[in-house]
């Protein structure tokens, strides 16, 4: 019998739904888990890119007789441009001709619909709010003409005359219009054109559209959705993180540019919203500046970005030094990483891999003063010279955050974002804790902040029994295990090693005839006691990252009885 | 339904006064299921530099402390008096689109000032 036989639970993270996360065993539901997180959030998926929540803000995205309003001709079951017959025939009848509907969406966000040219060849989208953004688009030769302060305009053909489309802007919206205009930038006065689906999401790009009806949808990695994470992995970890903000009002986006220009080219998601800094000719300094982070005075924060090579070998990244005086170095070719500053915390500085020549540098940094920050993102220096509008470097994903490490990546869009704790509660159906019993947990990469020792397992039974694993409270690594019976401890481990920057597997197994607790990391036994311990009812058992804690779960096994020493030593072998 | 709102206190000990009554257990945990983000005295006007970073003139902080909530539910009534509303953005927020559309909803039936309205359509 194999040792996973013996298992009454197995968790290997692979199934998820929306609060939910499929165990192998046992196999009537009885042992999925329940997860929460009460916002969005980032992970890699299995396709090596950055996934985010997807959105469509708008209501009624195809059904333009309903909560849009218009005096025009809006005629349903046309031809459409994905096969379908649901394609919506636009014919002014009032000049100009309008469908729009109201909005209160804010910050970088992108407009699209699929359009189609009919007895006339144009269409405005018209994003009206703070700033007024529009753009005009030629429908017959497929170009993007006038527009007026947008951050993108795109037109992309999705064949048999049909093109998607978007205009990208940075405002507070009140309405969202579509005009039926000609092709030389005035609006139409008679004719008729196409139209089909139409989103509006957060972001610099037009993603796969979602159809809406009553209210605004929401998919991807949104509330509640577990997150299977695949950074550096072919096979997937249960990301869990805590509570974090990216005080960075703008993650992907900035329109203050001293003498670079701004273009956008594939990200780590895959799509077009990474930014290009092409050097202007001007004998000068080249850099963005990414605004900005609300920092407090001596409260140390993790700074982070992702950075493609494009013409310079060497690149460096600097905060605002009269805020936290810190930059970093990043040599491409020889994979250097060096860190400078009077604030910067030598030693923190790391890097991994994205893949596709993206690399997420990250550091820490200590604030010297309260107040907003801004990040210099260089081409190559903030020194001095005479720059080449062939040479450029490619950025993506500014986040600073309130702590020790980086975690997952929380896009901005105008605002700081709060990421919450993911939270995993294991259904007591799952487990029988009364009599001999393992536990085995395999454990990907995990952080804590210094200094701090937290709870990040618990089984706890009606105050007869409370068994956890803390991290330790000294230093970076290490990992403690209690187990409280009736009011007192009777096992408490010392710290051991493996936890931390490495990957680490654990078991514990209790054997209720002989009243041995043994406790085994990485292969080895690491600690044992003996002691009677009295059950009561088991009333709960949770994993969480608590506030301070990032981890990633790989594998979760529960046995309802002692496993013998060679099965936990072959079971958290590395 | 999650709900954002906005607040801010005189003192942080009056927030955190308004904060733990929410409840914590003996280990100072919340015992509710709200969110909460402790802003502290934001900046309301931000610092001047010159070239070379040396400051100008300071950051303007509020002098309130400020705080942000993602209710598990309806905003505690209890909580309204130090109800604040801003433009939404440049501020923080909750990662809960939803409950960022409810708040910016509400914002603009509160405050209509904060979304302008285009003052004439353009032909």
């Amino acid at each position: 019998m194999s040792t996973y036989n013996k298992a009454s639970l197995i968790l290997i993270p692979s199934g998820t739904k929306t609060s939910k996360i499929y165990s192998q065993k046992p196999i009537n539901g009885d042992g999925d888990f329940t997860f929460s997180r009460s916002t969005m959030a980032t992970r890699v998926n299995e396709s090596g890119l950055i996934e985010k929540e997807t959105q469509n803000l708008l209501l009624q995205s195809n059904s333009f007789d309903t909560t849009w309003n218009s005096d025009d001709g809006l005629t349903g079951g046309q031809s459409g441009y994905d096969g379908s017959n649901d394609a919506w025939l636009f014919t002014l009848a009032t000049n100009p001709a309008i469908v729009r509907q109201a909005n209160t969406s804010g910050g970088v966000q992108t407009y699209s619909v699929y359009a189609k040219g009919n007895t006339n060849n144009g269409i405005r989208l018209y994003a009206f709010g703070s700033s007024n953004c529009y753009a005009f688009f030629d429908l017959n030769a497929g170009t993007v003409e006038s527009n007026q302060n947008l951050i993108d305009a795109t037109i992309e053909d999705k064949g048999n005359g049909w093109y998607r489309c978007a205009i990208t802007f940075n405002q507070t919206n009140t309405q969202l219009y579509m005009y039926l205009s000609n092709n030389q930038n005035l609006n139409a006065s008679s004719g008729s054109i196409l139209i089909q689906d139409a989103q509006l999401e957060q972001g610099l790009a037009a993603r796969d559209y979602i159809e809406t009806t009553t209210s605004a949808v929401y998919g991807g990695i949104t509330d509640n959705v577990p997150r299977l994470d695949y950074t550096d992995a072919t096979c997937p970890s249960l990301l869990l993180e805590p509570t974090r903000t990216n005080l960075m009002t703008h993650s992907e986006f900035t329109n203050v540019l001293n003498n670079v220009t701004l273009s956008y080219v594939e990200s780590p998601e895959g799509l077009n919203n990474a930014m290009r800094l092409t050097e202007t000719t001007s004998n000068s300094q080249h850099y963005a500046t990414i605004e900005n982070a609300l920092v407090t005075s001596g409260v140390k924060y993790s700074i982070s970005f992702f950075i493609k090579k494009g013409t310079h070998d060497q690149v460096r990244l600097y905060t605002q030094s009269s805020t936290i005086n810190f930059s970093l170095r990043f040599t491409f070719s020889s994979e250097t990483l060096e860190i400078f500053g009077t604030d910067a915390e030598t030693g923190s500085e790391n890097f991994v891999d994205y893949g596709n020549g993206w690399y997420r540098i990250s550091a820490n940094g200590t604030a010297n003063s309260t107040g907003t920050v801004d990040i210099y993102a260089t081409t190559k220096s903030l020194g001095s010279y005479t720059g080449s509008t062939s040479d450029y470097t490619d950025y993506y994903g500014f986040q600073i955050e309130e702590g020790s490490y980086p975690t997952s990546y929380i896009p901005t869009y105008g605002t700081s974002v709060t990421r919450n704790a993911d939270y995993v509660d294991i259904p007591q159906s799952s487990y029988n804790i009364n009599n001999s019993f393992s536990i085995h947990l395999d454990f990907g990469i995990t952080k804590k902040i210094e200094g701090v020792s937290t709870n990040i397992y618990s089984l706890i039974t009606n105050e007869d029994l409370n068994f956890q694993l803390y991290t330790n409270s000294s230093g970076n690594d290490g990992l403690n295990v209690y187990l409280k019976n009736q009011g007192g401890y009777v096992f408490g481990s010392n710290p051991n090693d493996g936890w931390g920057n490495t990957a680490s597997k654990i078991c514990v197994t209790y054997n209720a005839n002989t009243g041995r607790l043994a406790y085994f990391i990485n292969g080895s036994l690491y600690n044992e006691q003996t002691s009677i311990l009295s059950f009561g009812t088991h009333s709960t058992a949770y994993i969480t990252p608590s506030a301070n804690n990032l981890m990633e779960i790989k594998k979760y096994l529960f046995f309802e009885s002692a496993l013998t020493d060679q099965e936990a030593i072959n079971l958290t072998t590395i | 339904m999650k709900k954002f709102r906005k607040y801010k206190f005189g003192s942080k000990s009056s927030a955190t006064t308004k904060i733990n009554a929410l409840g914590i257990d003996e280990d100072g945990n919340p015992t509710h299921n709200h969110s909460i983000v402790k802003l502290g005295n934001i900046v309301l006007e931000n610092g001047t530099y010159d070239e070379d970073g040396e400051e100008i003139t300071p950051p303007v902080l509020s002098d309130d402390y400020h705080v942000d909530v993602l209710w598990d539910g309806d905003p505690s009534e209890d909580w309204d008096n130090q109800i604040v509303w801003c433009k939404p953005l440049g501020v923080h927020t909750f990662g809960s689109s939803s409950a960022i559309a409810e708040w910016t909803q509400k914002c603009k039936e509160l405050h209509p000032e904060y979304f302008p309205v285009p003052e004439e359509l353009e032909l």
